[in-house]
């Protein structure tokens, strides 16, 4: 068992003692477990919106593309971070194209 | 921090810490159900954690109390899909996953209590503490 394990290690004791007062955001956890079917929908969604394959020909937006992509993976169970990135995609990709 | 402190504070400290946790995530879950913000009650429970060996990391607790089980109690009926997609979404909470973690919880299991379904994961999987703690063995 753990306890057993002898060690004196002050940096790591301090560590436990942060993570300890970290704040959990609960709101938003039970938030993304009410709306999980509609995450799943909207980040294939952001999926296809955003992939950087879709911009092969310009590549400025290709490499936008790629961050955004990255952040879509990232908060792939993050309901409002998604709905940001929506916004985002739509400001920064979809809308200069039609311009 | 000798053994003798390691026992006490497991004991005293961190046990009262465990259940300070487990009772205010059934709080707020009974919260939110009530104010309709999820459409399932959720409750947490501490139990039995997984036998296997590789659920074990450096802080498990004795395998008897290792468990931390988030049960659907009342409401709508979960899917097996949708338990995978509840476990993960509270997985990918990094600060969630890091308490359950110093708190000396190894195994995390989402379960319907109505059907008996659920699903258990290893808590080492899920956090990130970039090599610092893990390593200790």
């Amino acid at each position: 068992m753990w306890f057993f394990r002898k060690w004196k290690d002050p940096e790591n004791d301090a560590l436990i003692e942060k993570i300890k007062e970290e704040q959990i955001d609960m709101q938003n956890i039970f938030s993304n477990i009410s709306n999980r079917t509609k995450i799943e929908v909207l980040y294939k969604e952001l999926c296809k919106l955003c992939h950087p394959d879709k911009f092969e020909k310009d590549l400025e937006k290709q490499r936008l593309a790629k961050e955004i992509f990255d952040r879509v993976q990232s908060s792939k169970t993050d309901y409002n971070r998604l709905l940001e990135l929506k916004e985002i995609i739509n400001e920064q990709l979809i809308k200069g194209d039609k311009i | 921090m000798g053994l003798i402190d390691k026992v006490v504070n497991f004991f005293v400290k961190d046990s009262a810490e465990r259940r300070k946790f487990v009772n205010d995530f059934n709080n707020k879950a009974k919260t939110y159900f009530q104010s309709l913000t999820v459409d399932t009650l959720l409750e947490a429970e501490m139990c039995y954690g997984n036998p296997d060996e590789s659920y074990r990391h450096p802080y498990s607790a004795p395998r008897i109390v290792s468990g931390i089980a988030i049960r659907a109690t009342a409401g709508a009926e979960i899917p097996v899909n949708d338990i995978i997609l509840i476990g993960k979404i509270v997985l990918s909470d990094q600060a969630l996953v890091r308490r359950m973690f110093v708190l000396h919880w190894d195994t995390f299991i989402i379960e319907d209590a109505r059907t008996g379904k659920f699903v258990d994961w290893r808590i080492k999987d899920f956090v990130n503490f970039g090599g610092f703690l893990q390593g200790r063995r």
